[in-house]
C-alpha cells in the first residue's frame, strides 16, 4: 500500500538537513511501528521518499513524503501514530492512499511556493511593488551560481513564476514567490534573494533575511498546478 | 539575550544544528517550577559530547527531580564562537538557549586533559570569571566530575567543588543540600563547606599543597580541621537497582556514537597495567541480562534507534555474555535493530548469529593488543597472546571483513627496540593469515592499520611512578615503526608526541599547572585534543613565562615515596598495591585477573562488601 502524507517543520527545527530528516523519519516510523516496506536486496532499506529537498533554515508547511507499507493501515491511524511519536516542531498533517502506479512525488514535483520575509531597510522609500514588476519585466535575470564545481552563470527568469507583495511594515517585506524546483530546473529560494538584492544594489547580508518559508508543492496534472494533496484517495487498483 | 538573532547566527554556522537542541526527547521544562537549573557542560563540540554514555545518565538522572532543570551545553566550534564574540551572545544551554551565567550549577564533565582550555574558554565565553577567587554569589557554582577529577590539581583554581566517583547517589545529596542552602539564604563558602560533609566531595578552596624545593609536593593539607582530610570516590552498590535512562536523546546530526548504548557492567577486573580506567573504577559490578532487556526494550521504543551497543571496559567478560546476545538479537530481529558487538571475542555462538542477522556492519573490527611483544604485554599485564591474536583475524577473515585495525602503545615502561620490532613481525603474520584463509584468488585486498599512541603515565596506575618517554625518544620509535611497517597491505599512523607530552603533564600535574593552562588558553590553545588546533609552541611558551618545567611533571622518574598531589585522594585501590604491580611489572610478572580471585587491591572494596 502506497501513502503520500504532508507534514510540517516549523523554527524548533528548521536547522535539520535533509539527510539528517530522512533518518529522522526512518527512526520515528520504527518507533510509531508503522509496517514500512524494505526494498529486496543486498542491504534492505525502507521504501519511502520525500517529493522535494528542503534547505537548511527553511521552515514549511507544504513537506510531503512518500512511503509504501507491507500491510494495509489506516491512513488516520498513521496520522495519530506518527505525530504521538515526532518531535516537536514536526507534524504531519493528512494521509491519503496513492495508486502505486503513478510516479513518484519526487519526480512529478516542478513548483515551489515560498512566503520570503526581507527586512524593510535596503527598500525603504521605494514602491516595492513597481520594483517586482520591473525585476520582472526583464526577459533574462543572470545569476552566478558557486557550487563545488565551480561558478556558472544562468537565467534565472523562466524559474521564476510569481513574485506577490502580500504584507508591508516598518520593519519588513513579506513576498509570495512561486520557483521552479526538482530535478528539470530548480531555484533557490535564497538565490532569488540574493539576486533581489543585487538588482536594487544592495550587498546581500543574512541578517536582511527574516526567514524563509515553504507554503507547498506543485505539480501539473492536465495543465493545471495542483498540489500533492489532489492526487490522492485513489484506491489501489493493480 | 536577543535569542532571535542568536537563531539567525546559526544559521550562519557551519552545523547549525550543533546549537539548535530540540531533539527527540529533550526535556523541557517550565523554568519558573524549579527551584535548580543546572548545566551539564561537556567540554567539546556537540557530536562528541552526545556520544557521552555519562552525560545521557546525569541529564536524564537531575531531570527527573522535580525541583531541578538540567540542560545540555557544549563548546561552540570555532566558527560559531566568533560569531558570539563579535555580536556578544554569551554561552547558552540548549533546551532555553538561556545563558548558562543565570544557571545555579554548571557541572563540566572532566573525560580527557587535552579539554582543560576548552573549559575555561567556556565559561570565558559564558562570560562567567575562570576562578573561584574571582566569582562571587550571583556567579553559577562551577563543579566537575568524571575520570580526571581524581587529579583535578590542575584544575583546582577554577572548580568550586568536585565530585569523586559515580554520581548517581551523590548528585542527589548534593542538590538536596544546595536546594536547602538556597532556602536558607547560606553563603557560597557556607554551602561548600557543608557540602564537604558529604562523602566524595572535594572543594579544593579548603586545600592546600606546600612544595619542596625542588619541585615535588610535600603535602596537600585541609586548611580547615572540619573538612576531611582524605576524600574517598563514591561507588554505586548495585547497578540493577541504580538509575539508568529509559530515555535518550536522539540526535538530529550524526554523531560520533549514534546508538543505543547498554551499560551491561563498571569496572574491569583485567588488572592492565597502564589503565586508569581499569583501576579507578573498581570494583566489578554487573547489570542482570533482565534488567538489560528491560532497558533495550524501553530504549528502542523510546528511541527509534536502529542499533543498541553493549557498553562496558570489556565487554567480552560479561558473564551471561552469551545469554545477553542471543536474547537481543531474537528480540528485535522483528524490528531491524542491529546489535553491535565486541570485536575480539567473536565466539562461535556469535558468529552463528550474526550470520543470520541483517544489518551487522561489516566496516571494520579492531584489536588493542597494546604492545608488540609477548614479553612486554606480560610487563603492561595485557593477558592476550599472539595465537589469541592471529586466530581472532582468522576467524574475522573467515566471516568476511577484510579490513582490521591494531593499536599499540609505544614509550611503555620496560620496552626495547626489538619489542617494537615484534610489532612488525606481527602485521606481516596478519597480512599472511588473510592470504591462507581466502579461498580463492583474487577478491578484495586485506587492510590493516597498526596506529599507535604514546604511552602517558596516569595517576592511580601502577606506571604512576614511571617517566614518560622524551618526545625525542617517541619520534625515534615511531621512524623505526614507519620503517618496520612498510609492508603492502598495512598501514600505519601515529600521533603527535608534543600532545601526549602535555597529556601527561596535565594528567599528573599539580595546582601550579592553573597559571599555565590560563596563559595557554589567553594565547589562542583551544581544542587542543584536535590536532589542526593544537599549539605546541604557545603551550611552550606559557610554561616558561610561567617558570614550570613540562619535563618535570612528564618525564621524571618518580621515588618510591614520593608524595603525589593526588594522594588525597583515595580511588580505593590502594598506593601499596600499585606498587607492588609496577615491581611485578618489571619483572614481567602476570597477575591474574581477579574475577578468578581476589589479587588484593583494596582492603576498603573487600571492607564495604563491593567485592566478594
Ligand atoms: S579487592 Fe580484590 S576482587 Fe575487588 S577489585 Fe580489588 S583485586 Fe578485584
Amino acid at each position: 500500500m502506497r501513502l503520500i502524507a504532508r507534514y510540517t517543520k516549523d523554527e524548533r527545527v528548521k536547522y535539520i538537513s535533509h539527510l539528517d530528516f530522512m533518518r529522522l523519519l526512518q527512526r520515528t516510523l520504527r518507533r510509531a511501528d508503522i509496517p514500512v516496506a524494505y526494498s529486496q536486496g543486498f542491504s534492505p532499506h525502507p521504501k519511502l521518499s520525500f517529493a522535494s529537498a528542503l534547505a537548511v533554515g527553511v521552515t514549511s508547511e507544504g513537506e510531503y513524503m512518500d512511503i509504501y507499507l507491507d500491510k494495509e493501515m489506516d491512513p488516520k491511524l498513521f496520522l495519530t501514530r506518527m505525530n504521538e511519536k515526532l518531535p516537536l516542531g514536526i507534524r504531519f498533517m493528512e494521509a491519503v492512499t496513492l495508486q502505486a502506479k503513478i510516479p513518484s512525488l519526487m519526480s512529478l514535483i516542478e513548483r515551489a511556493e515560498y512566503r520570503i520575509s526581507l527586512s524593510h531597510k535596503p527598500f525603504w522609500g521605494r514602491n516595492i511593488v513597481e520594483l517586482i514588476q520591473k525585476f520582472m519585466s526583464r526577459g533574462e535575470i543572470l545569476f552566478t551560481r558557486v557550487n563545488k564545481r565551480g561558478r556558472n552563470q544562468v537565467d534565472i527568469r523562466k524559474m521564476i513564476h510569481n513574485i506577490r507583495l502580500t504584507e508591508q511594515s516598518e520593519e519588513k517585506i513579506v513576498l509570495d514567490v512561486v520557483l521552479s524546483t526538482g530535478s528539470r530546473a530548480n531555484l533557490r529560494p535564497e538565490h532569488l534573494i540574493e539576486a533581489l538584492f543585487d538588482f536594487i544594489n544592495v550587498e546581500p547580508n543574512p541578517e536582511l533575511n527574516l526567514g524563509i518559508h515553504r507554503r507547498d508543492l506543485y505539480l501539473n496534472k492536465n495543465g493545471a498546478w495542483i498540489s500533492p494533496k489532489g492526487l490522492g484517495g485513489g484506491q489501489e487498483i493493480d | 539575550m536577543d535569542k532571535q538573532l542568536l537563531d539567525r547566527l546559526m544559521g550562519q554556522a557551519e552545523k547549525p544544528v550543533r546549537y539548535m537542541g530540540n531533539e527527540l526527547n529533550m526535556v523541557i521544562k517550565n523554568i519558573d517550577s524549579v527551584d535548580i537549573r543546572f548545566a551539564f557542560a561537556f567540554p567539546d563540540i556537540y557530536e562528541i559530547g552526545m556520544s557521552h554514555l555519562g552525560m545521557k545518565i546525569m541529564y536524564h538522572l537531575i531531570n527527573e527531580r522535580e525541583d531541578s532543570y538540567c540542560e545540555r551545553v557544549f563548546a561552540p566550534w570555532t566558527d560559531m564562537e566568533e560569531l558570539m564574540r563579535q555580536y556578544d551572545i554569551p554561552l547558552f544551554a540548549l533546551e532555553t538557549k538561556d545563558p548558562i551565567k543565570d544557571f545555579d550549577i554548571i557541572g563540566f564533565t572532566l573525560q580527557y586533559e587535552m579539554s582543560y582550555t576548552n573549559i575555561l574558554n567556556m565559561l570565558d565565553l559564558g562570560q562567567i570569571p575562570l576562578t573561584w577567587a574571582q566569582r562571587n554569589e550571583d556567579h553559577p557554582l562551577i563543579i566537575g566530575g568524571g575520570p580526571c577529577a581524581y587529579n583535578i590539581e590542575p584544575m583546582a583554581d577554577f572548580f568550586d567543588l568536585v565530585v569523586m566517583g559515580e554520581g548517581e547517589e551523590v548528585i542527589h545529596e548534593l542538590l538536596d543540600l544546595y536546594s536547602e542552602g538556597k532556602k536558607q539564604g547560606l553563603k557560597r563558602t557556607e554551602f561548600l563547606y557543608k557540602a564537604t560533609d558529604i562523602k566524595g566531595i572535594y572543594v579544593p578552596r579548603f586545600y592546600e599543597a606546600r612544595y619542596a624545593d625542588d619541585g615535588r609536593v610535600l603535602e596537600v593539607l585541609p586548611v580547615d580541621k572540619g573538612v576531611p582530610p582524605v576524600i574517598s570516590k563514591r561507588v554505586v552498590k548495585n547497578l540493577d537497582k541504580v538509575f539508568y535512562p529509559e530515555t535518550m536523546i536522539v540526535p538530529y546530526m550524526d554523531i560520533v556514537h549514534d546508538r543505543i548504548m547498554l551499560e551491561i557492567f563498571r569496572g574491569c577486573t583485567k588488572g592492565c597495567r597502564f589503565c586508569q580506567a581499569g583501576m579507578i573504577y573498581r570494583p566489578v559490578r554487573e547489570k542482570s541480562p533482565q534488567r538489560l532487556l528491560e532497558l533495550a526494550e524501553k530504549l528502542v521504543e523510546n528511541t527509534g534507534y536502529e542499533e543498541i551497543s553493549l557498553s562496558s571496559l570489556s565487554t567480552g567478560d560479561y558473564s551471561q555474555l552469551e545469554e545477553l546476545v542471543k536474547e537481543l538479537m531474537i528480540r528485535f530481529k522483528e524490528k531491524r535493530v542491529a546489535l553491535s558487538l565486541p570485536s575480539l571475542r567473536l565466539d562461535s555462538f556469535v558468529k552463528d548469529l550474526t550470520h543470520e542477522v541483517q544489518g551487522v556492519r561489516k566496516t571494520g573490527l579492531t584489536f588493542a593488543p597494546e604492545a608488540g611483544s609477548q614479553r612486554l604485554r606480560d610487563v603492561i599485564n595485557k593477558g592476550i597472546t599472539e595465537g589469541d591474536l592471529i586466530r581472532s583475524a582468522e576467524d574475522a577473515f573467515k566471516s568476511g571483513w577484510t579490513r582490521l585495525k591494531f593499536y599499540f602503545m609505544i614509550g611503555l615502561p620496560e620496552e626495547r627496540e626489538e619489542d617494537l620490532k615484534e610489532i612488525g613481525t606481527l602485521a606481516r603474520k596478519i597480512k599472511d593469515c588473510y592470504f591462507d584463509t581466502r579461498k580463492t584468488k583474487g577478491g578484495p585486498m586485506p587492510r590493516i592499520s597498526i596506529s599507535t599512541s604514546s604511552f602517558v603515565p596516569k595517576p592511580f596506575t601502577p606506571f604512576q611512578w614511571v617517566a614518560q618517554s622524551s618526545m625525542e625518544e617517541l619520534a625515534d620509535k615511531q621512524k623505526l615503526l614507519q620503517d618496520v611497517l612498510r609492508i603492502r597491505h598495512v598501514t600505519y599512523t601515529w600521533n603527535d608526541p608534543g600532545a601526549s607530552l602535555l597529556e601527561a603533564v596535565f594528567a599528573r600535574g599539580d595546582r601550579r599547572l592553573g597559571k599555565v593552562l590560563i596563559r595557554a588558553w589567553q594565547s589562542g590553545c583551544i581544542f587542543d585534543g584536535w590536532a589542526e588546533h593544537f599549539k605546541f609552541d604557545a603551550w611552550m611558551a606559557a610554561f616558561e613565562k610561567e617558570g614550570l618545567d613540562p619535563h618535570f611533571y612528564a618525564n621524571r622518574v618518580r621515588d618510591k615515596d614520593e608524595i603525589f598531589p593526588w594522594d588525597h585522594i583515595d580511588v580505593k585501590v590502594t598506593k601499596k598495591y600499585l606498587w607492588a604491580e609496577y615491581q611485578k611489572a618489571v619483572r614481567a610478572e602476570l597477575t591474574q585477573d581477579c574475577r578468578l580471585g581476589c589479587t588484593g587491591c583494596s582492603p576498603g572494596l573487600l571492607g564495604e562488601g563491593l567485592c566478594p
